[in-house]
């Protein structure tokens, strides 16, 4: 055999190789059609992918891949697509057993079914990686049972709308209002129209998941701050109903209104002096009786309400007068809910 | 009830929306509009606000109106 010929023969093994690795990796993408594939090695190698009958090669490649890597694709006739749903030989991923410590960790904390893994992803990231997984690794995984996880309630499943997911979500991406319906808390109020200008989903460590927001307009009006940061539920938005209104919104939300937090702890929480920082630009300022006095920046006084209210009776808030208000209208609620207080008519805002 | 609709508030919605940023511009690059004459600034430069990809790239559209704005008021006077 000649140089040249040997040089021949090495490139064509080589751009095998190279076609094949391609359609695997195009097949971890997702199930694709025999164009599709093509297309993926054509877009890499152009026209030294395929140079003859592309259509024959391929399946000469699918095959190859079969026998020789133990790869396990089956032809799905209904959809007219290709499955990838075991790479045999070629599971080239391993790690060392630190790395399969954290990843049975992510797997016990987020399993499926729940609503954060669906809803983030994070199932399908997980089971990608598991599938790129020597056998003799996925049988240790399988057999390992994850001793650290991380606490996550594990919400209402299916209690999202993945509709109302997409379209919320999407607005987001394209930078658009958003109108729906929101379930309100009131009695008297079963349905409000909400306006807004949506910037980011986010679960929060209770296991819901909540849009943060600007309000535009509600209508009828309710007690809705508009122009202030607020969060919504998405379990609350009416199915069906959230719409993507052609308003193109500012690259990023324009500073929401910032309040001046000031509030008391009292010295059988702050006496460590231990205090946790909940929230942006915290100061501390231990006093000499064990209490401490804390002040911070927020955008979102429901949010902080909610946050200052795990101290119970050892946190009294100063500022601003709107939290203090709202925690007059929680202490009232509370005194009736437990005492029988009867509030004054009419009632403090 | 009244409805919220898509259509014939447009403007007046982008205008809510871009409205903070112009405002905060004018304080701090001190452009002196008052508030019917910072609206039409704002209206003028919808269509490339859209554009922006980021915060900075808004401002600049805004710095070039009122920049292209002041050149011609001048050249009135």
């Amino acid at each position: 055999m000649t140089e040249q010929r040997k040089g021949g023969l090495k490139r064509s093994s080589w751009l095998t190789f190279r076609r094949r690795l391609i359609l695997v990796r195009r097949l971890l993408v997702g199930p694709a059609t025999s164009s599709e594939l093509i297309e993926a090695v054509t877009l890499e190698l152009r026209d030294q992918g395929y140079p003859g009958d592309a259509i024959s090669a391929l399946k000469h490649d699918l095959d190859s891949l079969k026998s020789e890597y133990n790869c396990q694709i089956r032809f799905q006739r209904r959809a007219n697509k290709y499955y990838l749903s075991d790479l045999g030989e070629l599971a080239l991923l391993d790690m060392p057993d630190e790395c399969m410590e954290a990843l049975a960790f992510l797997d016990a904390s987020f399993p499926p079914g729940t609503l954060v893994p669906e809803h983030a992803n994070v199932r399908a990231l997980l089971d990608r990686i598991l599938m790129l997984l020597p056998p003799y690794r996925q049988r240790e995984h399988r057999a390992h049972r994850g001793t650290i996880t991380l606490q996550m309630a594990p919400g209402v499943p299916g209690a999202v709308n993945p509709k109302v997911f997409g379209v919320v979500k999407r607005a987001i991406e394209r930078r658009q209002e958003l109108a729906f319906d929101y379930r309100s808390n009131s009695p008297d109020m079963a349905l409000v129209q909400h306006r807004v200008a949506p910037y980011a989903i986010f679960f929060s460590p209770e296991g819901h998941a909540y849009l943060d927001a600007t309000p535009m307009e509600v209508i009828p009006p309710d007690t809705t701050p508009l122009r202030h940061a607020v969060y919504y539920r998405l379990d609350r938005m009416v199915e069906g109903s959230p719409r993507i209104l052609s308003t193109m919104l500012p690259p990023e939300r324009v500073r929401p209104h910032v309040y001046k937090l000031r509030y008391t702890l009292a010295p059988e929480v702050a006496r460590r002096r231990d205090v946790a920082t909940f929230f942006p630009e915290t100061t501390i300022n231990y006093q000499d009786d064990g209490s401490a006095i804390v002040t911070a920046n927020v955008t979102n006084l429901w949010q902080a309400r909610q946050i200052l209210l795990r101290y119970g009776d050892a946190c009294v808030v100063e500022e601003p007068q709107e939290l203090v208000d709202m925690f007059h209208d929680t202490a009232e609620g509370l005194a009736e809910a437990y005492l029988g207080y009867q509030k004054p008519a009419p009632s403090r805002r | 009830m009244h409805k919220i609709s898509a259509q014939p508030t447009a403007t007046l919605r982008q205008l809510e929306n871009w409205l903070p940023l112009a405002q905060s511009e004018n304080h701090t690059q001190q452009w002196g509009y008052e508030s019917h004459a910072l609206e039409q600034l704002v209206v003028q430069a919808l269509p490339n606000l859209h554009h922006a990809q980021t915060l900075q790239q808004a401002r600049f559209v805004l710095w070039w109106y009122h920049w292209h704005t002041s050149v011609s008021l001048n050249k009135k006077e």
